[in-house]
């Protein structure tokens, strides 16, 4: 399941210029988005369309399950900031739930580990 | 455990790779594949594979953006022992395309390279050079 309205034109390899978002609903009002594949310049208009797009339907907690994340750049980080922003000013949790280095040294090297609450597993992401 | 070093001698002008693509952003996955490739065959530890990784990916996302429609993005990789030199450049249009290195994005750059350098060239190009030890920058 993907969430892809964007007006951006048809690159040459398409099917590499996407990443994977799932959104489940794990009940009361807690909603996890599943990350997967490469987030840079080109797909991280998806994270972002996705998890705005979560964060309207007014839940109480939303985690970003980012274990499948193979690579975060820079707009990467720019979208989780601008999401975390969104969220403080709907009111609503943000969670991430991620072990790996591939997301924690990218996040950790621009200095924003303080600024997420990050959380070993989904499961204590929604705890 | 020595790593595999075609040349054999460290500091006899090093290894050389260049890769040359459309600059187009869809493109920049295939450089930065490169980038950790060389840097896991010189020995980098995973943090500092990372660091190169992602530090290509941003100076080319960087230049992309301000490349001229339809040229090309040059990457040029040294390996110098344990230190990868980059340079990534592309044409520009003229002297109103600049780099802005008051952006969040050059920030991380600065942090994840040991050394960045911004390369103009009267408006005709414009490059981002950068060097990357094999042992990270403590965290």
């Amino acid at each position: 399941m993907q969430h892809t309205h964007d007006t951006t034109p048809v690159q040459p390899s398409e099917s590499d210029d996407q990443i994977t978002v799932v959104t489940r609903d794990a009940g009361a009002g807690r909603v996890v988005l599943e990350i997967g594949g490469e987030v840079d310049m080109l797909t991280s208009p998806q994270l972002r369309t996705a998890a705005l797009a979560a964060l309207a339907d007014d839940p109480r907690v939303v985690v970003l399950a980012l274990d499948s994340v193979s690579f975060l750049g820079t707009s990467g980080l720019a979208v989780l900031i601008e999401v975390r922003e969104a969220a403080q000013q709907a009111g609503v949790d943000l969670r991430l739930a991620c072990t790996g280095r591939r997301v924690l040294r990218p996040l950790s090297i621009a200095g924003l580990i303080p600024m997420f609450d990050v959380r070993d597993t989904v499961e204590d992401a929604l705890a | 455990m020595s790593a595999v070093e075609p040349t054999g001698t460290p500091g006899g002008g090093g290894s050389v790779v260049e890769v040359r693509t459309s600059a187009t952003a869809a493109l920049i996955p295939t450089i930065r594949a490169v980038a950790s490739d060389l840097a896991a065959r010189a020995d980098f530890d995973l943090d500092a594979i990372s660091d190169l990784r992602m530090a290509v990916d941003e100076a080319c996302a960087t230049l992309v953006d301000v490349a001229s429609p339809g040229s090309a993005l040059q990457c040029s990789f040294t390996v110098h022992g344990n230190v990868i030199e980059v340079e990534a450049r592309v044409d520009t249009a003229g002297p109103e395309s600049t780099v802005s290195t008051d952006t969040f994005g050059w920030r991380v750059l600065q942090t994840l390279a040991d050394e960045v350098e911004l390369r103009t060239d009267g408006g005709r190009s414009v490059g981002i050079l950068l060097n990357k030890r094999a042992d990270p920058t403590p965290r």
